[in-house]
This record gives structure tokens, C-alpha cells and sequence, in this order.
């Protein structure tokens, strides 16, 4: 499985590539740094899973998340937050991400 | 971090006078409701007495002469005697004008019908019941005034001017004094009403400062959190990635120990400035490096509180203490500061008694019960308490717990809660 990591902070996406390196199905195909650069990133490696931050500077992952849903083939949105707002966490649901941890 | 938070500078009252006794009484912000003379208002009422006493003098000389200007000549001579002393009366009544405006005029009104010598005496007192009393009051008293008009013209009739003439002028110089007192009462209200304007803007103004502070303060903390939240999570994330993959290449675990290690120190670091911000809230002179209190620390408490003169009686009957969970007992140890802090405030000598008891599972009750001092009447309110109560009452429902205070039918004052303390 293709997984890309979309986070602003490089320490979380070293942590989290860590992680699923140790995993054999699990292939990071790619890292983004800002909701901006997903929809180019999901194009260029065509991941199977996004692991999607919420917070970041530019876009954050909601929209982006509502951008990769406008792909043909969308992958599969996983939305990692540290917050527990829920109004974050409806509104991240409502474009429909696979999953929000 | 405390140096983020808005500063703001002292703030000076709306009204700053620099001569406060030039203003009359009525105005000098500082005077309560039976207000004292101002030095103002000192020269004025001597002046007024002055003048009157010359007058009673200049009138009663006329009157005594043989052709008088100001009335015809009395028939009798004890009447200008007569007329000489009530006038020295209404001069001395001036004195009492200020405290009793329209008593000392009902009192003085009938002379307005016959005597000369206290005409001047009764202007100024009939000028003051103008100036500080409502309308109402000042139109009947005028009412009045305006009647005596007909009587004096009849009683001490003009040597010069006829009846009507004599009338007139009465009631031309009772309505003059009229028009002047009102304008000069119109004027007071209206200083009165922009000072109500100014210091209640001044207040609004430091309520608005306050909240904004609170604000910066709310949303400080809340950035911190945010900041804090992260370090965490970047901290979790890297454990979990060494827990995931002890087989993962050396460079990599040292990487992930290193994240480890500046995410907790730099969440210290976090931490230690929260606690700054919330701190800065309350004015509580605490100690920074003291450590939180417990329940060991209640004995000190009390040492501490009758060192300062307060009898206090401590009745413990704790099971287990030392299980007692830390919060728990911070919270006691508040609750019982509180208390003894309020005792000594608003029932200083009263004895206080302090009770403890409870155990796990069953709970902590904390009661502090102070007699009220002798002297004070039971049922009145006391004055003060609640500020420190409300933080109490927020610290214990924030705990679980339940709080009551209040007079109980002793007219003793009791603040008694109760904390949850689980058995396990």
C-alpha cells in the first residue's frame, strides 16, 4: 500500500515514515509539507492512503482534502490531529476522509 | 513571558480638582451626603451674615430716626426694637440655612410680612431653598413668599411709593431671587451630570482594560496549549516509533531519542511559562519557588494563623491521610485558608474551629465554623466575603466536589465542603 505523509512539520513526518518503515506493505511514496503541494504530490506518486495533517500554514488538510476528492481515482484521506475540537473533526469528515485519528 | 502581557498605567480619577474648596459643598466630590462646609462655603456664609448684620443695623437706625426711608415710622418704639431682634435672629438662622433650608424658611416666613431689619437675612434663606431644593418645593415656598408681598406693603407701608408700587417691588425682588437661584441650581445639576458622565466612563474604561487583559491572557494560554500539544504529540510519535521499530538503523533511533529529548525539554520550557501567565492572573503575592501545598502543610497553616491572633482549633479525623490523593488536599488546604483568612478579616478574636474528617471511598469534609464577634448583630451581612469564596466555589466544583457557606441559625459563620475521594 502507497502511502504519502502530508505534514508541515518535518520532525512529525520523519515519525511517522519511522513507523511505517517498519511495516512491509506499507510504502511511504512521498511527503508534502503544506496542503498546497498535495494535489501535485498525489499526482506525481499516486499514493493509496494520505496520511493528512489538519493545521498547516498555507492550505490546511481540510481543503485539501476537499482537493483530492475532485481526483479521478482519489486515495483514501487519513486525518491526523492533535486537537480534539470537535467542530475540526466534523468539518474534516464532511468532505469525507476515510478515517480521522 | 509575562512581559507579553498589556501593561497599564495607574489609572488617576476622573475628577482631579486643584482647588476643591473653592467649590461649594454641594459639589466637593469628596463629601458624603450631609456634607461640611468647604472654605468656599465658609466665606460665603460669613459674608452673608455680614452683610445681613449691617443691614439689621442700617435698618433699625433708619427706623428709629424720625422720617425713615425704607418703611414709615412705627408707632411704638419696642416695635423697632422688636424688628431689630428678629432680624438678629434671621442673621443668626443663616448659620442653620444650609442644614435645614426649608425648615429655617417656614420658620422665618411670617417676618416677611411686617420686618424690615430681616429682609435681607430672609432673601438669603429663601436664595438657598432655591438652589437646593427640588422645584416643587421651591415654587411653594415662593407661593408663600409672594403672599407675605401683600401683607408687608400693608403692614410697613412706603413713605414714597403707594400700595401696589410697594407690592410690586416685593414680588419683582422675590421672583429676581428666584431666577438667580434656579440658574445657579441649573448650573450645579449640570456639573453634577458631567462629572456622573466622566467617572462612569472612567469605569466602563477599566472594565474594558480588564477584559482585554483577560482576553490576552485567555488567549496566551491558549497558544501555549496549542504549542504544547505539539511538542507532546512529536514526542509520542517518536517513543512509538522506537517501541514500532527496535530494528530500525542506529542513525534513526538516535535521531528519534534526540526529537524525544528537545520535545520534552522545550515542553518544560512550556510549561514553566503557563504557569507564568496563570499566575500573573491572581494578585496573590505567592512565592514562585514555593512549592504547592498539601495536606502535611495544614499544621503550618494554623501555626501561621494563630501566630497572627486567631484562635484556632483544628479537629482531625482523617482514616488514612496519607492516601488522600495531592489535588485533594491542595484543595483542602485552600478551602482552609480561606476560611481562616475570612475569620480573621471580618471576625477578628472570634475562635475558629477547623474540621477535618472522611477517608477513601467515603469522602473529605472540611468545615470551618467561626463564631461571630461580640458585639455584631446576627443576620447582618458581612462585607467583603466573596471573592475569595467564588475562587473556592470554581475549585471545588472544578474537583467534584460541593461547597456551602453562610450564617447558620447560631448567627455563627460556617464554610463547609465536601470533596470526592476515591477508595481505590
Amino acid at each position: 500500500m502507497r502511502v504519502l505523509i502530508v505534514d508541515d512539520d518535518a520532525l512529525v513526518r520523519a515519525g511517522l515514515s519511522m513507523i511505517l518503515g517498519g511495516t512491509p506493505d506499507l510504502k511511504v511514496v512521498g511527503e508534502a509539507a503544506d496542503g498546497s503541494e498535495v494535489v501535485q504530490a498525489a499526482a506525481a506518486c499516486r499514493p493509496d492512503v494520505v496520511l493528512m495533517d489538519i493545521r498547516m500554514p498555507r492550505l490546511d488538510g481540510l481543503a485539501a482534502t476537499e482537493a483530492l476528492r475532485g481526483l479521478p481515482r482519489p486515495p483514501e484521506v487519513l486525518v491526523l490531529t492533535t486537537f480534539d475540537a470537535d467542530e475540526h473533526v466534523l468539518r474534516a469528515l464532511a468532505p469525507g476522509p476515510a478515517a480521522s485519528c | 513571558m509575562p512581559d507579553r502581557l498589556p501593561t497599564i498605567a495607574p489609572v488617576t480619577s476622573a475628577v482631579v480638582l486643584d482647588h476643591p474648596g473653592l467649590l461649594p459643598g454641594a459639589l466637593d466630590p469628596g463629601a458624603g451626603r450631609r456634607s461640611r462646609r468647604t472654605p468656599r462655603d465658609w466665606l460665603v456664609d460669613s459674608l452673608a451674615f455680614l452683610v445681613s448684620l449691617a443691614w439689621v443695623v442700617l435698618a433699625t437706625f433708619d427706623a428709629a430716626s424720625p422720617n425713615p426711608t425704607f418703611a414709615d415710622r412705627l408707632p411704638y418704639d419696642w416695635m423697632i426694637a422688636a424688628d431689630a431682634l428678629f432680624g438678629q435672629l434671621c442673621t443668626a438662622a443663616l448659620w442653620l440655612r444650609r442644614r435645614w433650608p426649608v425648615g429655617v424658611a417656614l420658620a422665618t416666613l411670617p417676618l416677611a410680612m411686617f420686618s424690615v431689619a430681616s429682609s435681607i437675612a430672609l432673601l438669603i434663606i429663601y436664595f438657598t431653598v432655591v438652589v437646593h431644593r427640588r422645584t416643587a418645593v421651591a415654587l411653594a415656598v415662593t407661593g408663600a413668599g409672594l403672599v407675605t408681598s401683600f401683607f408687608f406693603a400693608l403692614l410697613r407701608p412706603d413713605p414714597v411709593s403707594g400700595y401696589w408700587i410697594s407690592t410690586l417691588w416685593g414680588v419683582v425682588i422675590t421672583l429676581l431671587v428666584l431666577a438667580w437661584g434656579m440658574f445657579v441650581r441649573a448650573r450645579r445639576q449640570l456639573v453634577l451630570s458631567l462629572r456622573e458622565r466622566a467617572e462612569r466612563a472612567e469605569a466602563e474604561q477599566q472594565l474594558r482594560v480588564t477584559q482585554a487583559r483577560q482576553l490576552e491572557r485567555t488567549r496566551i494560554a491558549r497558544e501555549m496549549h496549542d504549542v504544547l500539544a505539539h511538542r507532546i504529540s512529536l514526542l509520542s510519535l517518536h517513543a512509538g516509533a522506537l517501541e514500532f521499530r527496535p530494528d530500525a538503523p542506529a542513525p534513526e533511533v538516535a535521531r528519534a531519542a534526540g526529537v524525544i529529548r528537545d520535545s520534552a525539554h522545550a515542553a518544560l520550557q512550556d510549561l514553566r511559562e503557563v504557569i507564568g501567565v496563570l499566575r500573573a492572573e491572581t494578585s496573590l503575592p505567592d512565592d514562585p519557588e514555593r512549592p504547592q501545598p498539601t495536606l502535611d502543610d495544614l499544621p503550618a497553616l494554623i501555626a501561621e494563623s494563630r501566630a497572627a491572633g486567631t484562635r484556632v482549633d483544628l479537629r482531625e479525623q482523617v482514616s488514612a491521610p496519607d492516601r488522600l490523593p495531592v489535588a485533594v488536599g491542595r484543595s483542602v488546604y485552600r478551602i482552609v485558608q480561606e476560611g481562616l483568612t475570612n475569620a480573621r478579616k471580618h471576625a477578628h478574636g472570634a475562635a475558629v474551629t477547623v474540621g477535618l474528617d472522611g477517608g477513601p471511598g467515603d469522602g473529605l469534609r472540611v468545615e470551618i465554623r467561626n463564631r461571630r464577634p461580640v458585639g455584631e448583630l446576627p443576620g447582618t451581612a458581612i462585607p467583603g466575603t466573596g471573592t475569595g469564596l467564588v475562587g473556592i466555589a470554581e475549585r471545588v466544583s472544578l474537583a467534584g466536589g460541593r461547597m456551602e457557606h453562610g450564617c447558620d441559625e447560631r448567627g455563627d459563620f460556617r464554610l463547609a465542603a465536601w470533596l470526592p475521594w476515591p477508595a481505590t
